[in-house]
């Protein structure tokens, strides 16, 4: 959970600093960009402001230069001189008189533009600066950039009026370096002069030899954290110059000032911003820490009312309001709690009609109370026939009875025992037992109070009980064993009608044992996995010498408690009345053997032993014809074989549904005869075709006298009766001879066979008939 | 120095080739402008001996200086002649000229100068005043029989030409000043003895005074 969420107080730092880092960096780029625009707009504002003066003062030059070549050549002596012819005199007087206006070049040439003279002796011109003159002849009274003699002049050309034009005086001012500097002095900015080519004429800036100058203005960079900036920004300007050779100026400014200014503001900012964010995280952490100490505290105190403690929380004067209402909603909330708890607990504790003790917190309790130190009786009662009193009197008569019991048990030695209502009329009793009392005494001191009569809404109701005892720790030191044996005790007592039981030991492990196995038992029915398997034991015909019945006899060999007893486990099934399912089992069992062995050509009768409960289940009749249709076996190779105590318990059903079988062709046998309590009479009214001889009578039947007269008298009473006679348990030859000469039909036992899986059932009989 | 030489040249071709034709005594010579515009002011001359030889007048021609303007500013004189350059305005005027047919200098002065000029030579000679550089003014100094063209560009010479060139020449020519643009007759069309030539001209030039220097801006 808190590696998942992200806390609070990391929220709150988060925040705040995340707002804190977003405005700087806003304002931050915003003052960058403002100000990187506004050096941007200075820088232009200072090239226009250079351009403005840069093109003033060529102006002013060119009207200076203008004025000065009109003065000039309005000189008469000037004139006087051009017109003299004589070549000395002209070129001094283009010396001389080019001084006079600070000149730094004159050349006179006649109307036709051919040069005549210079102040500067020998000149010579090339095609193209001719060319270029020319144009300046042309374009008079304008000042051009020429280059003469590797040297940039601006120049203007001026007739010489006598009074008509007579020549031309080209009057130039050398552009040179000093011109530059002077320019850059007035501009603020750089100045270099370039002729086509990107030749440098003159420039107020050095340069270095490794790059073009031109291309040194353009690239040059600074380095500046992970990018370049230019070093300098440039205007080129088109200078009025001759279409030959054209010539351009670079007002350039020197970047590195303005960024020194900007680096110098931004790392300003950036301080300033730090310290402000390095703030947000202070506060914002001392604020989160006001705001989420007060927090944990709560969450220490929803721990504690988790852990049912309901401690009262103050809130603290410093919380702000809302912690304040937090923590006393908290208080309010655990008081709540508190209360509805104990509610609860009393709700969940006790028996909402009677208010005695539950079940669940009465055995909570004698958990806690009984130790082996102190001896105690544990005394169960149930109202004898309840379900009666209800129905007779009303459920709500019932009611105020457990209620009215209650208060009864309550009078009992009220400062020591503890009672409980166990569930619906079932009451329980802990009573303290000090060393000089007398169990029997005690036991008797309680039941008397509970023979007097009980007054119920007028009525006085004697009510009678059974009662279960058990003694602690004489019948378990284990508060939860003496409870559970309490309850059996009380079972017993129902059972077996004796109103006051006292718990006998070993009888829980037996009730136990017994309820493992009839477990174990429905598990291996649903189950089916061979643990349940059945034995065939032969029966011999004494008249033909063949074996042509068997008796299918149940065996259980479970994987953990191995071989179980057919008597136990089948008694446990009635008891539990999961014998019809066993025999459902049996059933179709046998007859799918039948089946088989008559597929194998071996025409073998089987007998089944049935029970009581299986002839009174409404579909045990409905599950033979389905078993003897699914695998095609008559009824008449079926031999039901019920004991004589089953058959005389006299269910008017049975009787009627053993009548039904035999006329479907089942031929019903009389299992144990001669050992239970079967008239004569009944015996004639019950659709019988069979009687079993008891092993009892046959075991020893070739030693006892007596048996021999009953076997005999009976043989010949169940011929009479037209039933034929099974003896069983046939131990050796002697008693087979007596039984061949009392004319018995089958008989069954050891001496014979013992009962056989089917297999080894086969493999006998094919052994049997090879020898006789 | 060159327009001189270019002259004497030209003289020469003519004597050379040029045989003389004798046209009628009543030709009349069209001078128009570039722009085919009649021509005023235009100074023709024959090139040649002249069948009327006028002799030059022992009066000299005067060229006036009114208002800061040669009054004419276009003088017609014969070679040998002189002129007299009066003084009318009541502020001095220095007159001078360097036309090589006559340069010559009269100082600042104020009414008539001491002595006329005498223009020896034929040719053009453009005067000034040197202190009013827009004062300019132009003598002819004519050899032949010349004459000016009148308003509609016109010149009649009610002469027998013996020859068959002739030279025109006018102030705001856009040659130099002083050269005379020879045509010869025989190539040029005529239309009922009408020849017609055409002298290519500048604007008059702007009155360059010493205000117009320095005064306004451009």
């Amino acid at each position: 959970m808190k590696t998942k969420t992200a806390s609070l107080r990391q929220g709150i730092i988060l925040l705040c600093t995340g707002l804190v880092l977003i405005t700087s960096i806003i304002i931050q780029a915003g003052s960058w960009w403002s100000t990187s625009q506004f050096n941007k707009k200075q820088i232009s504002d200072s090239i226009n402001n250079a351009q403005n003066v840069f093109e003033q003062y060529l102006q002013e030059k060119e009207k200076l230069l203008t004025t000065a070549a009109r003065v000039l050549t309005a000189d008469f002596g000037f004139k006087q001189a051009v017109t003299s012819k004589d070549a000395e005199t002209i070129s001094s007087v283009l010396l001389n008189h080019g001084q006079r206006i600070d000149a730094d070049l004159m050349l006179l040439t006649d109307l036709q533009g051919q040069l005549i003279s210079s102040s500067r002796g020998q000149f010579n011109l090339n095609m193209m600066q001719k060319e270029s003159l020319s144009q300046v002849l042309e374009e008079q009274g304008e000042a051009h950039f020429v280059i003469l003699q590797k040297t940039l002049y601006q120049i203007l050309a001026q007739p010489v009026n006598a009074p008509r034009p007579v020549a031309y005086t080209l009057i130039g001012f050398e552009i040179d370096a000093s011109v530059s500097n002077e320019l850059k002095s007035l501009t603020g900015l750089d100045v270099s002069f370039f002729a086509d080519e990107d030749k440098l004429l003159t420039s107020s800036m050095s340069f270095s030899e490794s790059l073009a100058p031109q291309q040194q203005l353009m690239s040059a960079t600074l380095p500046w954290f992970f990018w370049d900036r230019p070093t300098f920004d440039s205007r080129q300007l088109d200078l009025a110059a001759t279409k030959n050779n054209p010539i351009t100026v670079f007002l350039t400014a020197d970047l590195s000032a303005t960024y020194k200014e900007y680096d110098e503001l931004i790392s300003t900012i950036t301080i300033i911003a730090s310290f402000i964010m390095l703030a947000a995280i202070l506060i914002s952490g001392l604020f989160a820490k006001k705001l989420t100490k007060p927090l944990s505290h709560l969450v220490g105190v929803a721990k504690e009312f988790a852990q049912g403690q309901y401690s009262h929380i103050v809130a603290d004067k410093k919380m702000s309001q809302e912690i304040a209402t937090l923590f006393d909603a908290f208080s309010e909330m655990g008081k709540e709690i508190h209360a509805r708890e104990q509610h609860i607990l009393k709700q969940g504790q006790h028996d909402t009609l009677t208010h005695l003790y539950n079940r669940h917190t009465f055995r909570q309790l004698i958990n806690k109370e009984l130790n082996p130190e102190k001896n105690a009786l544990l005394i169960a009662i149930n109202i004898r026939g309840f379900s009666n009193l209800n129905d007779a009197l009303g459920i709500q008569v019932g009611d105020q009875c457990l209620k009215a019991l209650a208060k009864r048990l309550l009078d009992f030695d009220t400062e020591t025992s503890t009672h409980a209502r166990i569930d619906g009329d079932v009451f329980l009793s802990l009573i303290p037992l000090s060393n000089s009392d007398n169990v029997d005494d005690r036991v008797q001191d309680f039941l008397k109070l509970l023979a007097e009569p009980l007054q119920v809404n007028s009525l006085s109701l004697s009510l009678k009980f059974w009662v279960g005892i058990t003694v602690f720790p004489q019948d378990s030191d284990d508060p939860e064993a003496i409870f559970r044996r309490s309850m059996i005790a009380l079972d017993y007592a129902e059972k077996e009608k004796n109103p006051v039981r006292y718990y006998q030991q070993g009888e829980e492990e037996a009730r136990l044992e017994h309820l493992k196995i009839v477990e174990s038992l429905k598990h291996a029915l649903v189950v089916d996995d061979g643990q349940l398997y059945m034995n065939y034991q032969p029966k011999l015909n004494l008249t033909s010498g063949k074996i042509d019945k068997v008796e299918a006899l149940i065996r259980w060999q479970h994987p953990e408690l191995g071989f179980v007893s057919p008597e136990l486990f089948i008694s446990y099934a009635e008891q539990t009345g999961i014998i019809f399912e066993l025999t459902t089992w049996v059933v179709d069992t046998v007859l799918k053997q039948v089946a088989e062995w008559k597929k194998q050509g071996i025409n073998i009768e089987a007998a089944i032993n049935v029970s009581a409960q299986d002839l009174s289940h409404p579909e045990f009749q409905t599950n033979l014809k389905i078993a003897s249709d699914k695998y095609n076996v008559s009824p008449e190779q079926i031999t039901l074989e019920v004991t004589e105590r089953d058959l005389m318990e006299d269910e008017e059903q049975a009787i009627a549904l053993l009548v039904e079988l035999k006329e479907s062709g089942y031929s019903i046998s009389v299992d144990d005869y001669g050992i239970g309590e079967s008239s004569l009479a009944k015996l004639k009214q019950l659709p019988v075709d069979e009687l079993k001889i008891d092993k009892s009578f046959i075991m020893k039947l070739d030693s006892s006298e007596t048996d021999q007269i009953i076997v005999s008298s009976t043989i010949t009473l169940g011929h009479r009766l037209g039933l034929s006679v099974v003896a069983e348990g046939l131990e050796n030859n002697e008693s087979l001879e007596l039984l061949k000469a009392m004319q018995c039909d089958h008989i069954q036992g050891y001496f014979l066979a013992r009962p056989m899986a089917s297999d080894a059932f086969i493999e006998w009989l094919e052994q049997y008939y090879q020898n006789n | 120095m060159v327009k001189h030489s270019h002259l004497n040249i030209v003289t020469l071709l003519l004597t050379v080739f040029v045989t003389p034709i004798v046209h009628s005594a009543n030709t009349i010579i069209q001078i128009n402008d570039g722009d085919g515009q009649p021509l005023k002011n235009a100074v023709v001359e024959v090139i040649g001996p002249t069948s009327t030889s006028d002799i030059a007048s022992s009066e000299p021609e005067i060229m006036d200086q009114v208002n800061k303007r040669f009054l004419p500013d276009l003088l017609l004189i014969k070679q040998g002649q002189s002129v007299l350059f009066p003084n009318s305005d009541n502020i001095r005027h220095h007159v001078y000229s360097f036309s090589p047919a006559k340069p010559f200098e009269l100082k600042l002065y104020a009414g008539k100068p001491k002595s006329s000029v005498e223009f020896e030579q034929n040719g053009v000679v453009i005067v000034g005043c040197n202190i009013h550089d827009s004062m300019v003014g132009s003598i002819y100094v004519a050899k032949n029989s010349a004459m000016i063209s009148d308003s509609d560009g016109k010149v009649n010479l009610d002469i027998n030409l013996t020859t068959d060139q002739i030279s025109v020449w006018h102030p705001q020519q856009q040659k130099i000043p002083e050269d005379r643009e020879i045509f010869d007759l025989n190539e040029a069309s005529s239309t009922d003895g009408q020849y017609s030539f055409s002298i290519k001209t500048a604007p008059p030039p702007a009155r360059d005074t010493f205000g117009d220097t320095f005064g306004d801006e451009d």
